[in-house]
């Protein structure tokens, strides 16, 4: 008892314990009324099979990863069992006479679903500021650094957006990049590897930053001098790491299969930059895309050339680069940022929330990152905005409060979405190209400084 | 001794969560009844009575479901058929955009191959269009940019009537 009491208290005394406190009761704010109404929808129908014990995938009611229905299969089994219901909203009329005007797909889902899916995501969110916080004290002598960037990543509005305003469920991905990444520094090669197994559950892209670590790991320290003995203890450390990924994939093989295969066959086959409105830079403006929908082959060609990249440059950083624990950090935020510039998959901008949090520890050993991370953020953040206005996450508030009326919502948001472009044909197409841009300027910008402080050779660190 | 780290605690006990869920998911004695469709009997008018067919199916579920259920004659059943989506740039559209047409291109393919429909689904120029209409090519036909090119279709032309006479299917989409 004295031990709990005394636990509780060390928790309360912590600095971060009142900023932990604000931060909760700010996402509090924001989880129940506001949520982008296109995939909820879809969260829903797919968690209405899930919980009725029906494969989603094999009824395409959903393309959402395992991970995210056994995460939140357990919170939704207890609500049903106290009385809380999947079933479409009783304000079904609503909805269907503030939609007639076509201005937005809106399916909409009662708060309390909101909330509960949100649930998991401020777990996560949570957890991935905690983690900032003790990574940031194991890399630097600064005593008041690990508060600044816990700060710098729990109040970010861009993080806070994706995950309580859009309800993406990215921060898992994020998540699990930098929980590996930090085993990946400590050397628990096992842990690492389950932890990168767990983020390709929840997303496909940590498998591409998690297969060329594994070459590094495999190769580090013996391409040039064939030192034998050291091969034989990467070997052990990269089979550590293997079997920690394999068996995080094994434990949900029969689903992940066929979300693998319906990951193939539907969204890899589709080009990246062709799509919908939500997509990052190249198709803001689907009328300048044309030239790119000429090459599509080509451009699907060149995706196909990623683990040759990355075997490539693997073994580039194997043979020149000094790869000291901490460059580890360096090289896992390196093929992060590089499966944006390959994977043939939409591009949105919730998906910087993979690498976000890894430049926030970045930052405590190389200052210029915190730059790159508020430039991203803002990109990203202002991109959001533009889609189709900020007043498309506030439907769950039309709908359940009386703050704001469906009509007036439906009035403002086509408004927005006519408003003639200066460059474009439509306003929204010009500011999501200009943050877009910057966002992806930021992102070349993370590639640069990352291979430069990678690229240090042995005789560099020596002089 | 080094003191464990306490992050390790942490996928361990994620994996249990998920590991707990999905036993849970997977016990039979927790999965509710899932939906079932089956055709009793089809009962045919004697001949000579007229084409009444009858169909007696019986539907189940468990599940909040919205089914509609649709029953249609079919007189051959085509089996993977090419597919081919007009685009052709040189070519004006109507209502819509070449860009929807690519579109439209790229996700059928990608739910037909879903489906284990695994023949061609490709776009086709105006050229190539005439070409697969003119050698009665027995495939699927999407024009969905609301106009038919002149070369296929004019006051003067019509590849579309032989062509669906030999067998062809034509969707149009867009056509106001």
């Amino acid at each position: 008892m004295q031990r709990v009491v005394s636990l509780f208290r060390r928790i309360l005394c912590h600095e971060l314990s009142s900023y932990i406190v604000i931060g909760l009761l700010l996402r509090a704010v924001l989880m129940p009324y506001l949520i982008w109404p296109y995939d909820i929808g879809a969260y829903r129908t797919g968690l209405v099979y899930f919980l009725n014990g029906s494969n989603p995938y094999f009824y395409h009611a959903s393309i959402y990863p395992p991970l995210v229905y056994f995460l939140t299969f357990p919170l939704f089994s207890v609500a049903y069992h106290f009385g809380f219901s999947l079933n479409p909203p009783s304000t079904l009329e609503a909805i269907t006479e503030s939609s007639a005007n076509g201005a937005a797909a809106i399916l909409q889902v009662d708060p309390w679903f909101i909330v509960l899916w949100k649930l998991p995501l401020l777990c996560f969110d949570l957890l991935t500021g905690i983690l900032i916080y003790y990574f940031v004290k194991e890399l630097s002598v600064d005593l008041k650094l690990p508060k600044r960037l816990f700060l710098v990543w729990f109040f970010n509005p861009f993080t806070l957006a994706i995950s309580y305003v859009h309800g993406s469920y990215d921060i898992f991905v994020g998540f699990f990049i930098l929980l590996g990444t930090y085993f990946l520094y400590r050397d628990s090669h096992l842990s690492a590897g389950l932890c990168f197994g767990l983020g390709t559950l929840a997303k496909t892209s940590p498998i591409f930053v998690a297969l060329p670590l594994s070459v590094i790991l495999l190769f580090k320290g013996v391409i040039g001098s064939w030192n034998i003995a050291a091969f034989k203890v990467n070997a052990r450390v990269f089979s550590k790491f293997v079997v920690g990924i394999g068996a995080s994939l094994l434990l949900f093989a029969p689903l992940f299969i066929e979300y693998s295969y319906l990951m193939y066959a539907g969204i890899s086959r589709e080009i990246s930059i062709t799509g919908g409105l939500n997509q990052w830079f190249f198709a803001a403006d689907l009328q300048r895309s044309y030239w790119i929908n000429q090459y599509i082959s080509t451009i699907q060609a060149g995706f196909s050339y990623y683990p040759l990249v990355c075997l490539v440059i693997s073994l580039l950083f194997c043979k020149f680069a000094r790869l000291s624990p901490e460059k580890i950090l360096f090289a896992a935020a390196f093929f992060t940022n590089l499966v944006y510039f390959f994977l043939p998959i939409s591009l949105q901008p919730q998906y910087l929330l993979w690498i976000l949090p890894l430049l926030v520890v970045i930052s405590s050993v190389r200052k210029h990152f915190l730059w790159l991370f508020g430039l991203c953020s803002a990109a990203g953040f202002f991109f959001y905005l533009s889609i189709q206005g900020p007043r498309i996450f506030l439907y769950p508030l039309t709908m359940y409060t009386s703050l704001y009326k469906p009509e007036e919502l439906v009035q403002h948001i086509s408004t927005y979405l006519n408003a003639p472009g200066v460059f474009s044909r439509f306003l929204r197409q010009d500011l999501c190209t200009i943050f877009g841009g910057i966002g992806f300027v930021g992102l070349l910008a993370t590639t640069v400084l990352l291979i430069k402080y990678l690229w240090v050779t042995k005789n560099d660190e020596e002089g | 001794m080094t003191k464990r780290d306490k992050w390790l605690y942490v996928p361990a006990a994620i994996l249990i969560l998920l590991l707990v869920s999905e036993l849970t998911w997977y016990a039979p004695y927790t999965r509710p009844r899932t939906g079932s469709f089956s055709i009793l009997d089809v009962i045919k008018q004697p001949e000579g009575t007229g084409t009444n067919i009858t169909i007696v199916y019986q539907l189940n579920a468990s599940l909040p479901l919205d089914a509609s259920i649709v029953i249609t004659p079919v007189r051959t059943t085509p089996q993977d058929l090419p597919v081919y989506v007009f685009y052709d740039v040189a070519y004006p559209t109507v209502g819509t955009d070449w860009i929807l047409s690519a579109m439209l291109q790229a996700h059928l393919k990608a739910e037909l191959t879903m489906r284990g429909y695994n023949a061609t689904v490709k776009l086709v120029s105006a050229e190539e269009l005439e070409t697969i209409l003119l050698s009665k090519e027995l495939a699927i036909v999407i024009m969905a940019s609301g106009a038919f090119p002149s070369s296929i279709l004019s006051k003067d032309v019509n590849l579309i009537k032989p062509w669906v006479d030999s067998g062809g299917y034509l969707f149009g989409l867009a056509f106001t």
